[in-house]
């Protein structure tokens, strides 16, 4: 291709990006903007942000980490292996992916109360330390693996959790990396869990916060409730911005691999 | 090998402790053989009126030993809130909640208030949220303000003890009004043209560039309450409801009516006098102003007297009721205590009823007076023998939100009338104060964000007639056809 | 891939792996708590009068399954649903369609242009609904200083009932663009190029090379993104909740994700949740099996 009919894409994709990108520059101006007359009243829904924030970012931290590790093992054993039940396995689960999340919050909450964990900060990491998400997404992972690695593998004699260690979980790194900060950043931007399993304001998450003061200050102090998105949208943005590659090709490969496993049956 | 199983079950293991020091250590139900009751209110911890709850609960634990109150803040505000706390699996034995909710609550989920059920089944209720409360304040009927008690019930059943109230009056400062010309002690303001024709009079008395009078905006409340109370006034009403054609109920704001941009109209005429950058202030800055003299009436509640007094003991106030604060329900704010089932349990209940008789016993009531250690009162009491203690001799500011408790609370249509008037008329009168539209143009925004919140509450929608259900269906299952047999099948193989 | 120099080779047929179930196990045990057993019970649920008070009383018949849903909100909820996903999914569609084609075209920077579109994909639902909320804010967002710039009135965009779902439509065409881009910019650059360079020597262009040689081709990862726009069209509740709080003006921005929410958490009427949530869950299972579908690779060489 020649420089010239480079130039004008490139042209078009820099004033879209602007736009693109407007939404969220927008915010942190807001951040740096003084303290307009939305300052805050009493600031009953707004204090506690910093407990808000350890809770946030601790509890996803957990969960992230958990269902990567959770994740990878379940990936492992639909991608390299073949049992019973698999493949009710692998369907149920790329259907649960899709769920909208409205859905399950009402039986969260009767779990979460029926295992005594409700309004703790137990039931904000649990029930996301293993999601079908992180399944679907390291198997399509370990799919890329050549199934020659595993043989020669077996051969060497290595035992099944010397695979694991050894092989796979090495090879997938990269994608084990990418599945975590995109359960890192859904966890700590999540709605739908929050406000199922946590009532009043002890336990509550940076976006609880947030929903809150909507409600209750009226007007919403928009500009003010803007730094404490941008205490979420950051670390999202810086996250991702870490390892773009991995990320986006996770996510498509999750969505619109071909599976192999068909062949078999 | 051997290493790599250790290090996995280590991981594990690790994850697991760490799980494990996140979950809350068992509450027992009784230590040392004293039974402890949970009460929640959903005032902050660090605000007033928790500390002098706090303080009520002393005195009753220090006349019942053996029993102890576990007194939690931050408790729901509203009604679906609340019913999620008594859902939980261990709600509170007792719960302080606005009295505005209580209707909500009173009913069994499910039920409207014209008594048919959502989901257009009868269904058969076992369980109530609250329980009833009655037997408790027999004895103390008779000293407790009528409308406080009536705020407490529904269809007749007490479900609530009131413990105290909340209003919103004009604060004055008397100097600036003598010298204005107006009788300090009793200015005429029972009427909002009156309350035009004075600020005009102080305006001309403190020279031209002089804004009269503050309205306390920050937290919405005080702006919502003053363009109900002028509705009502012009007799409209904020929320109307109406049958429709297919048997479903209607809500709608009537206030895009000549009541409501009458209504309008006056609080426009009343922004000539609020100082412009006023509505963006926050309490604090309010109570400065009024302080420094640059505003000299200023609307608010018992809690910004408190700051003024304590900031400025010296500062002479009086306080009156706003014009026509009797046509509008909402110009008090009554708080009560309810019960839950898990209060009313056998072995609970009866430290549940003494406690809940103590709130409204003359000691208890007296710290609501006064204030409590920290002299500074945010509430009105209830109890009605008050009036004539002689505390207020020297606090006549405060007497007048005891009096307001007089004057029974009109029939409620509804009650989603507080958080409608506190979300429909705020950002209507900002449009009128703070962007000077016209009236009618505030009124009509105000009907749209009215019917959202009514959808909120009662489920206004429009119409959607059969064709178009039909019709729907129709589209519904022709897409589905479209997807299946165009999209479904599988990808032929491509050459490679 | 078939390498038949290979000393044995696995089982071929499904059996019982006890390995294959412990690696398999702590993902089963803790997705069938939180995941499997209350997506169970809502399913049972829906089936049963149920309040939130009073426990579980008795199954309803199929009359009465119908009748709970049979209210106008309901209708309207579907309506929504419908309408939304006809902006939104020809909308993503197209815009991610533009962008990937841009993007193939700007050389090096390929993959730094396409992670910047991304971007918005991996934000949170709630966080771009409180974003897009203060960018739609009449008084103070960045719609306003837009339409003031162009010389317009201000629109309140979110709370007048035509105008609330097409601005979250577009909220959301502003979150997905990037993920439809990537998909058809990683299918595009493996395309072969002689077909389009061929359709250029034929004097093909504009318009009618675009629908006969290059949408063609694109037809697998376009017809994915399809299916997955359109399960993301029933799923979204995060930037409805956070745009407008109750559904909406008159239920102007009600679908049914969060009708399900309003059922279940605000009136806490967990039968009539359950139940448009299953309907719900129905409809998206549906389109995931077609999904598997499209995504399986055919045996046909």
């Amino acid at each position: 291709m020649s420089k010239g009919s480079r130039v004008r894409p490139t042209i078009l994709l820099a004033v879209l990006a602007v736009l693109w990108v407007l939404p969220l520059s927008a915010v942190l101006c807001q951040v740096k903007a003084t303290r307009g007359p939305h300052e805050l009243p009493e600031g009953e829904a707004v204090k506690g942000i910093g407990r808000a924030a350890a809770i946030t970012f601790g509890a996803s931290l957990i969960s992230a980490t958990a269902s990567c590790m959770v994740g990878t093992m379940a990936g492992y054993a639909l991608s390299a292996k073949r049992f019973r039940g698999m493949k009710l396995l692998f369907g149920t689960l790329l259907g649960a992916m899709f769920m909208p999340p409205s859905i399950l919050m009402v039986p969260l909450f009767r779990v979460t109360v029926g295992l005594g964990i409700h309004d703790t900060v137990a039931a904000l990491a649990l029930p996301a330390c293993a999601t079908a998400f992180s399944v679907v997404f390291m198997k399509a992972a370990i799919d890329r693996i050549s199934p020659d690695v595993f043989q020669a593998a077996r051969i060497d004699g290595l035992s099944e959790i010397g695979i694991f260690t050894k092989i796979v979980v090495p090879l997938v790194r990269g994608p084990m990396a990418a599945l975590a900060i995109i359960e890192f950043i859904a966890g700590i931007g999540g709605l739908a869990l929050p406000m199922a399993v946590i009532d009043g304001s002890r336990n509550r998450t940076l976006t609880l916060c947030l929903l809150d003061s909507l409600r209750t200050i009226n007007p919403p102090p928009l500009a003010s409730l803007m730094a404490i998105l941008a205490l979420i949208a950051i670390p999202a943005i810086v996250l991702f911005i870490a390892k773009p590659g991995d990320i986006i090709s996770g996510m498509l490969a999750a969505l619109f691999r071909y599976e192999r496993v068909e062949q078999g049956e | 090998m051997k290493k790599s199983i250790i290090s996995f079950s280590a991981m594990w293991v690790a994850a697991v402790a760490a799980a494990a020091c996140m979950l809350p250590a068992a509450a027992s139900d009784s230590r040392d053989g004293a039974s402890i009751v949970t009460l929640q209110t959903p005032f902050s911890s660090d605000s007033l009126e928790f500390a002098q709850f706090r303080e009520i609960i002393d005195g009753f634990e220090a006349r019942n030993p053996g029993v102890r109150v576990e007194l939690e803040a931050d408790g729901p505000r509203e009604h679906d809130g609340i019913l999620r706390r008594i859902l939980s699996r261990r709600p509170p034995d007792l719960l302080e909640i606005p009295l505005s909710e209580l209707p909500e609550l009173a009913v069994p989920v499910g039920v409207r208030d014209d008594g048919t059920q959502t989901g257009e089944r009868m269904r058969k209720v076992k369980k109530m949220a609250l329980a009833p409360v009655g037997d408790v304040f027999a004895g103390l009927r008779g000293s407790l303000f009528l409308s406080a008690i009536a705020a407490g019930q529904h269809e007749g059943v007490s479900y609530a003890i009131p413990f105290r109230a909340s209003s919103t009056q004009l604060v004055y400062n008397p100097a600036v009004l003598t010298k204005a010309g107006y009788d300090a002690r009793s200015p005429l303001l029972s009427s909002w043209n009156q309350l035009l024709i004075t600020c005009a009079g102080i305006r001309r008395a403190m020279g031209g560039a002089y804004f009269p009078i503050g309205i306390d905006g920050a937290e919405g409340d005080s702006l919502a309450r003053l363009a109900a109370m002028l509705v009502y006034q012009n007799h409209g009403r904020v929320i109307e409801r109406k049958e429709a054609d297919d048997g479903e109920t209607e809500w709608t704001t009537p206030i895009d009516n000549e009541a409501g941009i009458k209504a309008l109209d006056m609080m426009s005429k009343l922004a000539a006098f609020v100082p412009p950058e006023a509505l963006g202030w926050s309490r604090g800055d309010l109570t400065n102003a009024f302080i420094d003299g640059r505003i000299a009436l200023f609307y608010g509640d018992a809690r910004a007297i408190g700051e003024i007094r304590s900031r400025a003991p010296a500062l002479p106030i009086m306080a009156i009721q706003a014009p026509a604060h009797k046509a509008s329900a909402s110009y008090v704010d009554l708080y009560g205590v309810v019960m839950t089932p898990r209060g009313s349990e056998a072995g609970r209940k009866d430290v549940c009823d003494a406690l809940l008789a103590y709130l409204c016993s003359q000691e208890a009531q007296a710290v609501v007076m006064k204030g409590g250690r920290s002299g500074t009162p945010v509430m009105a009491p209830v109890q009605r023998e008050l009036l004539d203690d002689p505390w207020y001799e020297g606090h006549p500011e405060y007497r007048v939100f005891l009096e307001a408790l007089w004057y029974p609370c009109p029939d409620v249509p509804n009650p989603g009338w507080a958080a409608v008037e506190r979300r429909v008329l705020l950002p209507l009168l900002r449009r009128v104060m703070l962007l000077q539209t016209t009236p009618e143009a505030a009124a009509r925004a105000a009907f749209m964000r009215g019917s959202q919140v009514l959808s909120t509450h009662y489920g206004y929608i429009g119409h959607i007639s059969w064709t178009m259900r039909l019709g729907m269906g129709a589209v519904g299952v022709f897409l589905f056809l479209v997807i299946y047999f165009v999209i479904g099948h599988r990808p032929k193989h491509h050459a490679q | 891939m078939h390498n038949e120099d290979l000393i044995f080779t696995p089982p071929a047929k499904p059996h019982f792996d006890p390995w294959a179930y412990a690696f398999v196990a702590p993902a089963v045990v803790l997705l069938a708590i939180f995941l499997l057993y209350p997506a169970g019970w809502m399913l049972l649920s829906s089936f049963q009068e149920h309040e939130a008070l009073t426990g579980p009383s008795g199954f309803t018949d199929a009359a009465g399954y119908l009748s709970r849903l049979w209210s106008p909100r309901f209708w309207r909820a579907i309506l929504n649903t419908i309408y939304f996903a006809g902006i939104y999914v020809p909308g993503s569609l197209a815009a991610g369609y533009v962008l990937a084609a841009l993007i193939n075209r700007s050389g090096r920077g390929r993959a730094w242009w396409r992670a910047l579109f991304f971007v918005p994909v991996m934000l949170p639902a709630a966080t771009a609904g409180l974003l897009w909320r203060w960018v739609y804010d009449p008084e103070a967002g960045l719609a306003r200083r837009l339409t003031e710039m162009a010389g317009l009135e201000a629109v309140d965009w979110l709370n007048e009932a035509r105008l609330a779902l097409p601005s979250i439509a577009a909220a959301c065409i502003w979150q997905s663009a990037g993920l439809v881009a990537a998909i058809i910019s990683a299918a595009m650059w493996v395309q072969p190029r002689e077909y389009d360079e061929m359709a250029e020597l034929d004097g093909v262009r504009g318009l009618k090379r675009l629908i006969h040689v290059r949408l063609p081709l694109l037809r697998d990862p376009l017809l994915v993104s399809l299916i997955v726009l359109m399960i993301n069209a029933q799923r979204v509740f995060g930037m409805i909740l956070m745009t407008t709080e109750d559904g909406g003006p008159a239920n102007w921005s009600t679908n049914l994700a969060f009708l399900v929410y309003r059922h279940g958490m605000k009136e806490f009427d967990f039968g009539a949740a359950s139940a448009v949530a299953t309907l719900l869950c129905f409809s998206i299972v549906l389109l995931v099996v077609l999904l598997r579908r499209r995504t399986v690779e055919g045996r046909e060489a």
